[in-house]
C-alpha cells in the first residue's frame, strides 16, 4: 500500500513540475499570439491566445493540486512539505500549509492569477470588442513573471514541487510555524492574495485601454466589479490580519503600523481613491490620466508589498518569509511601470480631460481632495515604512519608526477624509449653491458640533472623575481656586492634554452620519411617495434602484463606525502588567482579576498550559477567563510556543489577558522544552488590557463589507456581441 | 407657555449650558488636583521607581524578535529579563536616560520606541507635509492643464468608445469580405 501511495506521490510531483514548466510556454504563447492577433486582426490567432490563458490556468491548477496532494498524503520526500508540514499537523493546516512559506505562497498566488485570467476569458466570451483580449496581455505578462519565479530558476526561492535528491525522504516534517496555525491566519493570507490579484484585472483593463486607444469609460465599466471585489476582499483580509495579531501576538492591539500591515494597507488606500475618482471620469469625462495612474500605482503597490515582505530590507512580524526574491519584484515593478508610462506618453493626447473643475466647492473638487488625501496618506505611510532604510543611509544607523509616528502623521489627513465621507455625498456637482449648502449642510454641521460638544463634556467628566480617584483625601482639602481658574481648568482638562482629535472625530462622525442618513431619508421618502408605498419599502426600492450609490453610502457609515472604534480602542485602552501566584488578585479599571487555578491539556500536536481567572466588574457576577500558551511538538521555523490570549467581550469593550513565559522542563536532551503544571509557588507574569470599543472596529468593517456587497450587486454595462454584429 | 416653544437646537444648547454651569459651581475634582505636591506618602519612592520603570519599558522595544512590541507590551521571557535589569539599574541609582542610552548602545538604535522630532528624524516628520503639498501641486498641475487644453479635448471627445468600436467592427467586416 505504501509503495502504491509513494508511486502516486512521485507521479503527482513529476506531473506538477512538468505543468509548471509547460506553463512558461503557454504564458508566452498567450502574450505573443494576442499581440500578433490584435495587431493583424486575425480572430483565430486571438482565440489561440485566449486558449493559452486558459491552458496556463489548467497547468497551474495541476501543479497546485499536486502540491496539496503531497501535503495531504504526507509526502516527506518533498522539501517544501517537510518545511511546513508534519504528520501530526491537522488536515486543515496541512492544506493551509500551501501558503505557509514563500515557495508555496508564490505558487498559490500564481494559481489565483491564472484563475483571474480564466475568468476574464469566460466573462468576455461574448464581448463585442477586443478590449478584454488586450487586457489578457498584461495578465499573461504578470503570470509569466510569477511562473519564472516559481520554477526555482531565480536565486532565493526553490520550486515548491522540488524533491530531495536521490529519492530521499524524511521521516516527518518540521511542521508549520505555530503562529500560522490559527483560523484567522489560515484565511488572512489567501484573502489578501485574492484582493491583490483581483487588482491586477482593473490594471490590465487600464493597460488594455492604453494599448487599444479606447480611453473612454469602457475599461472602467468592464473592470468595476473586479475593483470592488478586490476592495471588499482586501478589507476582509486586512481585518483578518489585525484580528490575528490581536488574538495571537499578545500585545492587545490589532494594528501597529508594521511594514507588512502597511504593505497591505497601501493598495487598499489607492484602490479606494480609484473607486472615487472613476466616478468623475464617468460623470464628467475628467481625470483619465489620473485614473490610469492610480490603478497602476495600486497594482504596483501590491508587488511593492511583496518586495517589502520578502526582501528583508525592513524588519517585520512577517520575518518568516524573507529572501532575496524581493529584488526581482522590484525589477518587475520598475519595468512594468516604465511600460505603462511609455504607453501613457504614446496616448498623451487622448488622455486629456474633456471638462474642467468649475469650482473648488463642488463634488468633483471633493473627490479630487479625497484623492489627494488618499494618495498623500499612501506616500506618507510608504515614507514611514522606508524611513529605517533612509535613516540608515543618512546616519549609518537604522531608526525604528514607532506606532506613535504614524499615528501623529496620519491623524489630520485621516480626519479630513472622515469629514469628506459625509461632505462628498451631499455636495452638488459642478458648483455648490447657497441653497444646496443651506439645505444639505446646515443640519449635519450643527448636529456635528453638538456631538463634538457632548464628546468634549463627556471626556472632561471622565478625565476629572479619573483624577478624583487618584487623589488622596488630604489633597481634597486644598484651598478652592477662584471661579475663573476653575472655568479655565475645566475647559483645558486641568493642564492635561486635551483630546482634541477625539472631539474632532466625534464631530466629523456625527456630521457624516446625519448627512448620510438624511440622504437615505430624503430618497426613501420620495420613493415611497412616488410608489405610494411604505417608507421601508421606499428605502428598499431606493437601494435596489441605485445599489452602487447607496452601497457606497453604507460603506461610509461603516467607515464612521470604524473610526469610532479606532478612537476608543487606540486612545483609551488600559494596560497593566503584573505577576500573580494562584489565589492572588489584581485590578484593572473597574475589573478585579483573581487567578484561581491552572491547567495543562494535551492536544494532537501541542500541549496547552494556562491559568483560570475569575473576573468581577465592580464586585459583580464572576466570569471565567482562561489565557494560555500552546507548546508545539514540531514548530517549523517559528517559536515553539504561542500566546493564546483570553478575550472577553463586555458590550463593545474587551478585557484581554496574555500570559508571559510559563514554567517548562527540558526534554529530548534539552532540544525541546515542554510546560509543567503551574503550582501555588509559581509567579505567573501577565498583561491585562481593557480595550474600549474594540468590537466597534469589527462591526465597522462588517458594515463596510456589506456596503461593498450592495455596490457590487449593480450590474456592469456590457454590450453583447450579437447586438453589434 | 408660548415662551417654551423653542427651536429644538436652542433647547439642546440651553440644556448643555445648564449642565456646564451646574458643573462649574459644584465641588469639582479639579480643585482637588491643584496641588499634587502635598501628597507625600510612604509609598512615594516606590511609585517614583515604577513611573521611571514604566517610562523605560514604554520607550524601548524588546529585542526578542516580537518586532515593534515595547518592553511594556511584550510578554516574552526576554522582556521579563529586560524589566528586571531596568529595575536593578534604577535601584542602583542610575537615571532613566543613562539606562536607556546603555540599552540602545548595546542592542542598537532600532530598539528605541520613541522617535523625537530632532536631528535627522526631523526630516521624517517634515516630509509628510511636503508629500501632501507636492501631491496637491501635481493635482493642481493636472487641473491647470485640463483648463488649457479645453478646445483640443472637445474634438478628441468626438471619438467615443462606441464610435471606435463601430469603426473596428466595420473594418473587420471589410477584411472578412476580402
Amino acid at each position: 500500500m505504501d509503495v502504491l501511495v509513494g508511486g502516486i506521490q512521485s507521479i503527482a510531483a513529476e506531473l506538477g513540475q512538468a505543468a509548471i514548466f509547460l506553463s512558461i510556454f503557454s504564458a508566452l504563447w498567450a502574450i505573443v499570439s494576442l499581440l500578433i492577433g490584435l495587431r493583424v486582426r486575425k480572430p483565430n490567432i486571438i482565440k489561440s491566445g485566449r486558449n493559452a490563458v486558459v491552458a496556463t490556468f489548467i497547468l497551474i491548477s495541476i501543479a497546485t493540486g499536486a502540491l496539496i496532494f503531497s501535503f495531504v498524503t504526507d509526502d516527506f520526500s518533498m522539501k517544501y512539505v517537510v518545511e511546513v508540514s508534519s504528520a501530526a499537523q491537522p488536515l486543515f493546516y496541512k492544506i493551509t500549509a500551501l501558503w505557509g512559506r514563500m515557495s508555496g505562497s508564490l505558487l498559490f498566488w500564481l494559481w489565483l492569477l491564472t484563475v483571474g485570467g480564466a475568468i476574464v476569458v469566460w466573462q468576455n466570451r461574448k464581448a463585442a470588442d477586443n478590449l478584454a483580449d488586450y487586457a489578457l496581455i498584461p495578465i499573461a505578462v504578470v503570470q509569466l513573471f510569477f511562473v519564472m519565479v516559481v520554477t526555482g530558476w531565480i536565486e532565493g526561492v526553490y520550486n515548491p514541487l522540488d524533491r530531495f535528491p536521490g529519492g530521499q525522504a524524511m521521516v516527518d516534517g518540521q511542521g508549520m510555524n505555530p503562529l500560522l496555525q490559527t483560523p484567522s491566519m489560515a484565511f488572512h493570507p489567501p484573502t489578501l492574495y485574492i484582493g491583490w490579484i483581483s487588482l491586477t484585472i482593473p490594471f490590465a483593463f487600464a493597460v488594455a485601454a492604453l494599448l487599444s486607444g479606447r480611453i473612454g469609460t469602457d475599461w472602467i465599466h468592464r473592470s468595476r466589479r473586479w475593483m470592488l471585489f478586490s476592495w471588499i476582499v482586501l478589507t476582509i483580509g486586512i481585518t483578518l490580519g489585525g484580528n490575528w495579531a490581536y488574538r495571537e501576538l499578545g500585545w492587545g492591539g490589532y494594528w501597529a503600523w508594521d511594514p507588512v500591515e502597511n504593505a497591505s494597507f497601501m493598495p487598499w488606500l489607492l484602490g479606494t481613491a480609484y473607486l472615487h475618482s472613476v466616478m468623475i471620469q464617468e460623470k464628467r469625462n475628467m481625470l483619465k490620466l489620473w485614473n490610469i495612474l492610480l490603478i497602476t500605482l495600486a497594482f504596483q503597490f501590491t508587488l511593492l508589498g511583496t518586495f517589502i515582505t520578502r526582501s528583508g530590507i525592513i524588519t517585520s512580524v512577517h520575518a518568516f518569509a524573507q529572501s532575496d526574491i524581493g529584488w526581482y519584484f522590484m525589477g518587475f515593478i520598475i519595468i512594468s511601470t516604465g511600460g505603462v508610462i511609455a504607453l501613457m506618453a504614446y496616448r498623451w493626447q487622448r488622455l486629456k480631460s474633456a471638462n474642467r473643475l468649475e469650482s473648488l466647492l463642488s463634488k468633483e473638487s471633493a473627490f479630487v481632495l479625497n484623492n489627494w488625501l488618499f494618495v498623500g496618506l499612501t506616500l506618507i505611510i510608504l515614507w514611514g515604512t522606508l524611513w529605517p532604510i533612509i535613516s540608515e543611509a543618512i546616519q549609518g544607523e537604522k531608526a525604528a519608526v514607532p506606532e506613535s509616528f504614524f499615528n501623529k502623521v496620519v491623524i489630520i489627513p485621516g480626519l479630513i477624509l472622515l469629514f469628506l465621507t459625509g461632505a462628498g455625498p451631499i455636495i452638488s456637482w459642478k458648483k455648490i449653491t447657497p441653497n444646496n449648502f443651506q439645505r444639505m449642510f446646515i443640519s449635519p454641521l450643527f448636529i456635528g458640533v453638538v456631538g463634538g460638544v457632548v464628546a468634549w463634556l463627556f471626556l472632561i467628566f471622565r478625565a476629572h472623575a479619573k483624577a478624583a480617584l487618584e487623589i488622596s483625601a488630604e489633597a481634597a482639602e486644598v484651598a478652592m481656586p477662584n471661579l475663573l481658574t476653575r472655568v479655565w481648568d475645566f475647559i483645558t482638562f486641568s493642564g492635561q492634554p486635551m483630546p482634541i482629535f477625539s472631539i474632532l472625530c466625534v464631530f466629523a462622525s456625527v456630521f457624516v452620519l446625519v448627512a448620510i442618513f438624511s440622504e437615505f431619508y430624503r430618497g426613501a421618502k420620495l420613493r415611497a411617495k412616488r410608489q405610494t408605498t411604505s417608507f421601508l419599502n421606499g428605502l428598499g426600492l431606493l437601494i435596489q434602484r441605485n445599489k452602487r450609490r447607496y452601497g457606497g453610502y453604507i460603506v461610509h457609515i461603516g467607515i464612521v463606525i470604524l473610526y469610532i472604534g479606532i478612537m476608543g480602542s487606540k486612545g483609551y485602552f488600559l494596560l497593566e502588567n503584573g505577576k500573580l501566584k494562584l489565589g492572588e488578585s489584581m485590578n484593572v479599571g473597574d475589573y478585579q482579576f483573581t487567578m484561581k487555578d491552572s491547567f495543562l491539556e494535551e492536544h494532537d500536536n501541542f500541549i496547552r498550559s494556562g491559568v483560570e481567572f475569575e473576573v468581577r466588574r465592580n464586585g459583580g457576577k464572576p466570569r471565567t477567563m482562561r489565557p494560555s500558551r500552546h507548546y508545539y511538538y514540531t514548530a517549523g521555523q517559528g517559536e515553539q510556543d504561542t500566546i493564546e490570549s483570553a478575550i472577553q467581550h463586555q458590550g463593545m469593550n474587551d478585557i484581554y489577558i496574555a500570559l508571559g513565559p510559563l514554567p517548562t522542563k527540558e526534554i529530548l536532551g534539552g532540544k525541546m522544552s515542554m510546560p509543567e503544571k503551574i503550582d501555588s509557588e509559581t509567579d505567573v507574569s501577565l498583561s491585562i488590557y481593557h480595550n474600549p470599543l474594540i468590537s466597534v472596529v469589527w462591526i465597522g468593517v462588517a458594515v463596510m463589507v456589506i456596503g461593498g456587497l450592495v455596490a457590487i450587486a449593480e450590474k456592469s454595462i456590457t454590450t453583447p456581441r450579437s447586438q453589434t454584429v | 407657555m408660548k415662551n417654551l416653544n423653542m427651536h429644538p437646537y436652542i433647547k439642546i444648547c440651553t440644556s448643555l449650558l445648564v449642565i456646564v454651569v451646574l458643573f462649574l459651581f459644584s465641588k469639582s475634582p479639579i480643585a482637588q488636583e491643584t496641588d499634587n505636591t502635598l501628597r507625600v506618602t510612604s509609598d512615594d519612592d516606590e511609585m517614583h521607581l515604577e513611573k521611571q520603570l514604566d517610562e523605560l519599558l514604554t520607550t524601548t522595544y524588546c529585542f526578542c524578535g516580537c518586532v515593534r512590541e515595547t518592553n511594556k507590551a511584550c510578554v516574552c521571557e526576554t522582556a521579563q529579563g529586560i524589566e528586571n535589569m531596568f529595575r536593578n539599574r534604577l535601584l542602583e541609582g542610575k537615571t532613566v536616560e543613562e539606562i536607556r542610552t546603555a540599552y540602545l548602545k548595546q542592542y542598537g538604535s532600532q530598539y528605541h520606541a520613541v522617535m523625537k522630532a530632532e536631528g535627522v528624524n526631523l526630516l521624517a516628520y517634515v516630509m509628510p507635509a511636503v508629500i501632501l503639498i507636492a501631491i496637491g501641486g501635481v493635482i493642481f498641475g493636472i487641473r491647470h492643464r485640463s483648463r488649457g487644453n479645453k478646445v483640443m479635448t472637445q474634438s478628441d471627445k468626438q471619438i467615443s468608445d462606441e464610435l471606435q468600436q463601430h469603426l473596428e467592427s466595420e473594418l473587420d467586416k471589410y477584411k472578412n469580405q476580402n
